[in-house]
């Protein structure tokens, strides 16, 4: 039987740490959209589906009673854009009709739109928001969940 | 806001522009020995390492002055657009300190005005001859069936109230007697017209009706209450409720007769669970004063209404799905005060004219997936007499007997994949086939009810729809009739 030649296994890890590093590398881009959350959240990590809930006002509180406050970017801009077409689906138009009916319905009004998120999630109790990664400031707010940059 | 660079650049401009492309592009080093020789010419300070600040000695004095201006107005923009974005960071700042200053953890306090309205061009065509045709409406007309203010606070973060004023020019225009010259009975109708006496301005009066007004406090996404009047959770047509949301112009016959009160006024325990990812299983449970002649007023019975609302859903991307149901039971019950004696003792007494039991249950779908909408409700109700009122019946005088309504519609939309063409704007064709049966004890009001319509949606805030409607008694021609109507439906 034939030995398998050392520079194969040299390649191969090589390979391997190439490809970690990649994919590290792509983890941490400075243009992925974090999600982050005020520190009274007790909740670490969110799907995407939760998100939209919480977006669109379906889910109202956190598990522990707290009230979940969406905070949006200001809209026309590329991460407002991104976000709600990558998360809740929706282009600008659809987005105005959703909450124009939500308002006649039930009397819902769309999330408050601030330019720092980071700073208007650390300061509201039950705020959730998004924001680039790259803005982010540790220790301040938490992440639960990344869009990877596209 | 953005800042829009002007361009003042000249032909002249232009064209030594593109001359200086093309050299640098062709003889990089010639470029790179005429820069070494330029920067020795150059008034000290000046930004040598910048190709595009340095004036060309080839160039006229226009130019040069022309290019100084260039560069004067870039230093003047880029200073501009860093107080602009100064501005923007205090005025965060402004908000942020505004939100603490409510002294409550939340952004979303606060009292909104908004509503909607609707104007239609309405024409019906009935059989000359037939009841419909001597009830009906003699022209065609523009209505405006709906003005609709709402008042929304949310107080604290659980906290919320909502007001909804309906505005209407009615009661004018209301028949309240035909002409029967057997009985001598006199044609009426009201009429609303009053005058300032000090101006002499004749103007008319409508009228206002509360639609809902109601405090809704939610601790938990499982368990809010409800206190005061609100719209009954039933269907679709009843919670979508105003005109620029829903999809036709009409509503469901259901809906008109009111066959479950659209509202109701008392209190209700409402909550939603989420037992999958997009799943949701919402609840409601109403108690109330029920079914009454003056059910807003006084409830004139101690039997309160109650009721319960389940709902399953599921919102994916594509596909959204919700089935549920409302079971309503309540007692109506009407009377009237008779003074009996006045002297020696004054002496009033009540007396009972009208009492049943009000049995309904109600049953909607709803599936909307790749463009399609697709949405059915079905109502049942059974009304059961212990005391009778009269009603004419075919073989002369008579009571009204216990009966049961049917009513069921399915209605069918598709919005065209027509973004290439329309951007955001949605065209949606419908087509609707309801069945009513207001009281199975009078063959007279089983009907069926054709609809074809298409809904234009130019902006999220307006929706323009045009509906042909065809009424088809299934005994008898006396309800028969087409209805054409546009109707345009603004929020604001």
């Amino acid at each position: 039987m034939r030995r398998t030649p050392l520079h194969f296994y040299l390649c191969l890890t090589l390979f391997g740490a190439l490809l970690l590093h990649t994919d590290r590398a792509r983890a941490e881009d400075p243009e992925d959209i974090v999600v982050i959350v005020h520190k009274s959240v007790a909740k670490k990590e969110v799907t995407i589906a939760e998100l939209q809930d919480y977006f669109l006002k379906n889910r109202l509180s956190w598990p522990d009673g707290q009230k979940v406050v969406p905070i949006n970017v200001k809209e026309d801009t590329p991460l407002r854009d991104a976000f709600r077409r990558r998360v809740l689906g929706m282009t600008a138009t659809q987005e105005n009709r959703y909450w124009l009916d939500r308002k006649i319905q039930s009397g819902h009004k769309k999330p408050p739109e601030l330019g720092n998120t980071v700073k208007a999630v650390y300061r509201i109790k039950g705020a959730i928001g998004y924001t680039y990664r790259k803005n982010y400031k540790e220790g301040v707010v938490t992440i639960v969940f990344v869009l990877p940059k596209e | 806001m953005n800042f829009v660079r002007k361009n003042i650049q000249t032909p002249a401009i232009t064209w030594f522009i593109a001359l200086s492309t093309l050299w640098c592009t062709t003889d990089i080093l010639a470029q790179e020995a005429k820069r070494s020789t330029e920067k020795t010419l150059l008034p000290t300070g000046a930004d040598t390492d910048d190709p595009a600040t340095q004036p060309s000695t080839d160039q006229t004095p226009t130019e040069r002055r022309l290019d100084e201006l260039q560069r004067a107005y870039d230093v003047k923009f880029e200073a501009y657009a860093d107080q602009f974005a100064d501005y923007e960071e205090r005025l965060d700042e402004l908000q942020m300190t505004m939100f603490e200053m409510q002294e409550i953890d939340d952004v979303e306090t606060g009292i909104q005005v908004y509503g909607f309205f609707d104007t239609m061009f309405f024409k019906a065509l009935a059989k000359e001859g037939t009841l419909m045709h001597a009830l009906g409406w003699p022209a065609s007309t523009f209505i405006m069936q709906n003005l609709n203010l709402y008042f929304a606070s949310q107080m604290t973060p659980t906290l919320s109230s909502i007001v909804e004023l309906r505005f209407t020019f009615r009661p004018l225009g209301q028949e309240t007697q035909f002409e029967y010259r057997q009985l001598g009975l006199d044609y009426e109708r009201i009429d609303t017209e009053v005058d300032d006496q000090l101006s002499n301005e004749h103007f008319r009066l409508g009228g206002i009706a509360i639609e809902r007004a109601h405090l809704t406090w939610q601790p938990r996404d499982y368990l809010g209450l409800v206190v005061g009047y609100y719209l009954t959770p039933y269907g679709i047509w009843n919670v979508e409720h105003g005109s620029p949301v829903r999809l036709s112009v009409r509503p469901p016959y259901m809906q008109i007769t009111r066959t479950v009160p659209h509202a109701q006024l008392g209190v209700m325990v409402h909550g939603r669970f989420f037992p999958a990812n997009r799943t949701y299983l919402d609840y409601a449970v109403t108690i109330s004063n029920g079914r009454g002649p003056m059910d807003t007023i006084m409830d004139l019975d101690e039997n309160k209404a109650v009721g319960l609302k389940l709902k399953l859903s599921y919102e994916g991307r594509e596909v959204q799905v919700a089935a549920g149901g409302y079971g309503y039971y309540g007692e109506y019950t009407d009377l009237k005060r008779t003074i009996d004696t006045v002297v020696p003792e004054f002496r009033l007494s009540k007396e009972l004219t009208e009492k049943y039991t009000d049995t309904i249950a109600s049953f909607d779908f709803l599936l909307e997936a790749y463009n399609f909408r697709f949405q059915a409700e079905y109502v049942w109700r059974m009304a059961r007499y212990s005391l009778r009122t009269p009603r004419p019946q075919s073989e002369g005088p008579g009571y009204q007997p216990d009966f049961i309504s049917y009513f069921g519609y399915g209605m069918l939309g598709y919005t065209l994949p027509l973004d290439e063409w329309l951007g955001q704007k949605t065209l949606t064709p419908y087509i609707s086939l309801e069945y009513s049966h207001l009281d199975d004890t009078v063959p007279l009001y089983k009907t069926l009810i054709g609809i074809g319509g298409i809904n234009f949606k130019p902006s999220a805030f307006v929706a323009i729809k045009g509906e042909a409607l065809y009424v088809y008694p299934l005994d008898g021609d006396d309800f028969r009739v087409w209805m054409f109507a546009v109707q345009l439906a603004v929020s604001f």
